[in-house]
C-alpha cells in the first residue's frame, strides 16, 4: 500500500515541487498546533490567574526589553501572543472546515438535485445562484450577520457567534459547489449507466447518491480546498470588520483587530504576527490546492 | 440582438426587485419599524396613526410595492441611529467611495495589463517570476493585512503617507473631491492600493493566460513575418485582442470593488459607503443596510448590462451569431 503511493504520479509531482512540500509542512504544522493547542502552546491566554498586566505590550523576545518567556511578545493585557496565535488558528481553522463541508452538503445536494431533476426546481436553484453570484461572498455574509445580530439579543449572539458566522459563510458560498456539480450531473444523467440502472428498476434516489455522486465528486474536492482557503479569509475579515468572532474567543481575524489598535503606539508585534500567520496558512493551503487541481486534471498544466 | 438586450434587461430588473425583497423583509420582520421611531412615551393611539400614516396595516403586496416606490424615489427612510434621511447621508457619502473605487480600478487595470503582458511576454524572465509570486500573494493576503501591512511601511516606519482619513477635501457643492488637494491625493494612494491589489493580480492572470493563447495565433506570426518590431506586434496586434474578456471582467470586478471598500474603508477610516453600512451592521440600523443593498444591487446589475452591451460592441462576431440565431 505505502509502496504503491510512494510510486504513484500524485507523489512523484508533490516531491518534485519544494513548494508544494513546504506548504504541506506549514499546512500540517499549523493543524497540529491547532488539535493540540491546551498541550503546545506556552500559555493559557484564556486563564486570568496567569495572565499578568505588569506584563502588557513585552516585545518579541530578539527585540530590547523582550523574553523568552513570551517569544512573539505580549498583548495590551499580557496575554502571551504565541499562544493567542495557536489558539487563534484553531478557532479560524474550525470555524472553515465547518463552513467549508455545510457549504460543500448544501451545494453538492442542491446541485445534484437541479441537475437530476430538473425543470423547474433548476429554474428556481439557478435564478437563486445567479443572484447570488452577481454579489461578493462577504457582503452576503455580512448581511447575515447583521440581522441575525439585530434579532438575537447580545448575550445570547456572543455564545451563538461560531455557529452564525459558519452559517454566514457556508450560505454565502454554497453556490461555488452547487454550479459545477448541476453541470456535470446533467452530463451523468444522459450516461449509459444511469440508463442501465433506471431499467434495472433502481430507485432514483439510489441511483443519485449510489452512482451520479461518486462520479462528480472530482471537481468537488477542487472546489473544497480553494473553498477552505477562502472560507479562512472570510472568517477573519468578518473578524476583522468586528462582527465575527468575538474578542472572548478570539480567531486570527479578531487578534489582528485587536492588535490594530496598537499600531501607532509601535506595538506592531500584536498584529502583524497573527495577520504573518493567516498568510501563511492561507497561502500553503493555496498552493496545495494548486497542486491537487494538476493532479486531478492534467489536462489544465 | 435587440431582444437579448431586452432579455438582458428584463433579468436585471427581476434581480433588483428579488434584492428589493430581501430589503422589504428586513424591514418587516426585524423589529417593529413603529418601536424604532417612536419613543417610550408615545400613546397607543398615536402609534396607531403612525401605522395608519405609514400605511403599516395595508396587505403585504401594496406594501411592498409602496416600499419599491419610495426607494425608486430615492425615499429610503430615516436611520435609526443618526436620526437623519438615509437618502442624505448616502448623498453625503457617495463621493469618497466612488473615488475610492474609480482610483483603485484605474491602478488595478493598468498595472495588471501591463504586468500581464511582460510576464506572457517573456515568461522566464526574472521580473516575470516575480510578478507571478506577487499574484500568488495577491490572492492568499487577507484584504485588510495588505492594508494593515502598508500602513505600517509607509505610515509609520517611513512617514510618508496618512494612514486615515481623506485628507483635505474641496467642496464643489453636489460632490466633494480629494482629487484637487495634495493631502487629497496623498491619502487616496495606500486605500486605493489596498482595494486594487487583489483585481490586480485577477487582470493580470488574465491578460497573461490570454496572451499565450494570441501569441501562438496565425496572425501574429503573420505580423511578424511581415518584418513589423516586436513592440509594435506586442502591443499593437496582440494586447489590443486580449483586451475584450478584459474590459467583462473589469467592468464586472468594478461591482465587487465596491463591496470590497467596506473592508478598505475600515482599515482606512475612510469616510465612504462602506464605513457607513459596516456601522450600520454593528448598531442594526435597518433603513440604511437596506438603502445600501438596493444602490449596491442597481449598480451590479447596471454594470453588467453595460459589460453585456459592450461585449456586443466590442466584438463583431457576437453580434453577427446573435443576429443569425435570432433569424433561424
Amino acid at each position: 500500500m505505502l509502496a504503491r503511493i510512494l510510486d504513484s504520479d500524485a507523489f512523484y509531482s508533490f516531491r518534485t515541487q519544494p513548494l508544494v512540500v513546504v506548504a504541506a509542512l506549514i499546512a500540517i504544522v499549523s493543524i497540529l498546533a491547532a488539535v493540540f493547542a491546551p498541550w503546545v502552546a506556552p500559555h493559557n491566554p484564556f486563564d486570568l490567574s496567569t495572565v499578568d498586566l505588569m506584563d502588557a505590550k513585552l516585545p518579541p523576545a530578539w527585540a530590547e526589553g523582550g523574553s523568552w518567556t513570551y517569544p512573539l511578545g505580549t498583548d495590551n493585557q499580557g496575554r502571551d501572543i504565541l499562544s493567542a496565535v495557536i489558539y487563534g488558528t484553531r478557532v479560524s481553522l474550525l470555524v472553515a472546515i465547518l463552513a467549508t463541508t455545510v457549504a460543500m452538503v448544501i451545494g453538492v445536494s442542491l446541485g445534484l438535485l437541479a441537475g437530476f431533476v430538473g425543470g423547474r426546481i433548476d429554474t428556481v436553484l439557478m435564478r437563486i445562484a445567479d443572484i447570488q453570484l452577481s454579489f461578493p461572498a462577504i457582503l452576503v455574509a455580512l448581511l447575515i450577520d447583521g440581522v441575525t445580530r439585530t434579532i438575537l439579543p447580545r448575550e445570547i449572539h456572543h455564545e451563538i457567534a461560531i455557529w452564525v458566522i459558519i452559517m454566514a459563510i457556508s450560505l454565502a458560498t454554497w453556490v461555488q459547489f452547487a454550479r459545477p456539480v448541476r453541470a456535470q450531473t446533467m452530463v451523468e444523467k444522459r450516461k449509459d449507466y444511469v440508463l442501465a440502472a433506471r431499467l434495472l428498476q433502481i430507485s432514483p434516489t439510489r441511483i443519485l447518491v449510489r452512482h451520479v455522486l461518486l462520479n462528480v465528486l472530482e471537481p468537488v474536492l477542487v472546489i473544497a480546498t480553494v473553498g477552505f482557503g477562502l472560507s479562512i479569509i472570510n472568517e477573519a475579515t468578518l473578524s476583522f470588520l468586528g462582527v465575527g468572532m468575538p474578542v472572548s474567543k478570539p480567531s486570527l481575524g479578531t487578534l489582528v483587530r485587536n492588535g490594530n489598535d496598537f499600531l501607532f503606539s509601535g506595538a506592531w508585534w500584536m498584529t502583524i504576527f497573527p495577520g504573518l500567520a493567516l498568510l501563511l496558512l492561507v497561502l500553503s493551503i493555496n498552493l496545495i490546492g494548486d497542486w491537487i487541481r494538476d493532479v486531478l486534471n492534467p489536462r489544465l498544466r | 440582438m435587440l431582444s437579448l438586450l431586452i432579455q438582458r434587461l428584463v433579468q436585471s430588473v427581476l434581480v433588483v426587485l428579488a434584492v428589493g425583497l430581501v430589503a422589504f423583509c428586513l424591514f418587516q420582520f426585524v423589529g417593529d419599524p413603529i418601536n424604532n421611531m417612536v419613543g417610550q412615551e408615545t400613546t397607543l393611539e398615536e402609534r396607531q396613526a403612525l401605522r395608519d400614516r405609514l400605511g403599516l396595516d395595508r396587505p403585504v403586496v401594496l406594501q411592498f410595492y409602496q416600499f419599491v416606490v419610495n426607494m425608486a424615489s430615492g425615499n429610503f427612510g430615516i436611520s435609526y441611529r443618526l436620526g437623519r434621511p438615509v437618502a442624505d447621508l448616502i448623498s453625503e457619502r457617495l463621493p469618497a467611495t466612488v473615488e475610492l473605487a474609480f482610483a483603485s480600478g484605474v491602478f488595478a487595470f493598468l498595472c495588471g495589463v501591463w504586468m500581464g503582458a511582460v510576464s506572457a511576454v517573456s515568461p522566464h524572465s526574472l521580473i516575470s517570476r516575480v510578478f507571478m509570486t506577487t499574484s500568488l500573494l495577491g490572492m492568499s493576503l487577507p484584504p485588510f493585512f495588505v492594508g494593515l501591512l502598508l500602513i505600517m511601511l509607509f505610515s509609520v516606519i517611513l512617514g510618508w503617507l496618512p494612514s486615515y482619513g481623506r485628507g483635505e477635501v474641496v467642496d464643489l457643492g453636489f460632490w466633494t473631491t480629494g482629487l484637487l488637494t495634495l493631502s487629497g491625493l496623498k491619502a487616496l494612494i495606500l486605500p486605493s492600493i489596498t482595494l486594487g491589489l487583489f483585481q490586480l493580480t485577477l487582470i493580470m492572470r488574465l491578460v497573461r493566460s490570454q496572451m499565450f493563447e494570441v501569441l501562438h495565433s496565425d496572425y501574429i506570426k503573420f505580423a511578424r513575418a511581415r518584418g513589423l518590431s516586436e513592440r509594435r506586434v506586442i502591443y499593437r496586434h496582440a494586447l489590443k485582442n486580449t483586451l475584450v474578456p478584459i474590459i467583462t471582467v473589469t467592468g464586472l470586478q468594478l461591482g465587487s470593488i465596491l463591496a470590497f471598500s467596506i473592508i478598505t474603508e475600515t482599515v482606512f477610516q475612510w469616510p465612504g459607503l462602506g464605513l457607513l453600512f459596516i456601522q450600520a451592521v454593528h448598531f442594526g440600523d435597518i433603513p440604511i443596510m437596506a438603502a445600501y443593498l438596493m444602490l449596491v444591487s442597481v449598480i451590479f446589475v447596471t454594470i453588467n448590462f453595460i459589460c453585456d452591451v459592450l461585449y456586443v460592441l466590442v466584438d463583431p462576431r457576437l453580434r453577427v451569431e446573435h443576429s443569425t440565431s435570432a433569424a433561424m
